[in-house]
């Protein structure tokens, strides 16, 4: 799993069917630097399964676990959100919600 | 999932024989920003995303397993067409 925070909304109404009533979420993966969560790296989209929103820090996974979570089963998804981070501690320093 | 801008068609006669009768694109990846990133790709599309569209690109090729077998090499598949990306204030 890894840390994102969420930058965006995607909406399509073309998609998979099973694609159906998920919520979309646009993320950036975060990076430590200097013990604070810096967000880098490629954008993603997410399917959304714990109920987050813009600006908040989530952990996610991708690969074909993504599509183990209740609402992502025979979907093709590949990146989904499990959960919603309170607090991060790095080495030591809490970082509080980045 | 990513973003990606469709760029063009790809066609091939002689491939591998579960791709026969596959719409192949190639896509490139965008960031948030809506810059591209990364090495154009192969994109097999079922919605007929048209040149120029925005679509979402899936890795998991599970749909296709499913329809022309386990030995497909197709990867990256058009999962839908973005209609609009909503971003947080000032970016």
């Amino acid at each position: 799993m890894f840390l994102a925070k969420v930058i965006g909304n995607v909406v399509a109404t073309q998609k998979s069917p099973e694609f159906q009533g998920m919520k979309l979420l646009f993320i950036q993966p975060y990076i430590n630097r200097d013990k604070t969560l810096v967000p880098s790296g490629s954008s993603i989209v997410a399917v959304d399964s714990v109920g987050a929103g813009v600006g908040e820090c989530v952990l996610f996974t991708q690969g074909s676990s993504a599509r183990l979570t209740h609402n992502t089963k025979g979907a093709p998804v590949d990146a989904v959100i499990v959960g919603i981070v309170d607090t991060v501690e790095v080495e030591g320093t809490v970082v509080e919600k980045p | 999932m990513f973003l990606a801008r469709i760029d063009g068609t790809v066609t091939s006669t002689v491939k591998h024989p579960t791709l026969a009768g596959l719409r192949l694109l190639i896509g490139q990846r965008l960031e948030a920003d809506g810059s591209p990133s990364g090495d154009p790709l192969v994109l097999v599309d079922t919605f007929g995303a048209r040149l120029g569209a925005t679509v979402m690109v899936t890795t998991d090729n599970e749909p296709l397993r499913n329809k022309v077998g386990n030995t497909t090499p197709a990867r990256m598949l058009v999962a839908g067409i973005v209609d609009q990306v909503y971003q947080e204030a000032g970016r």
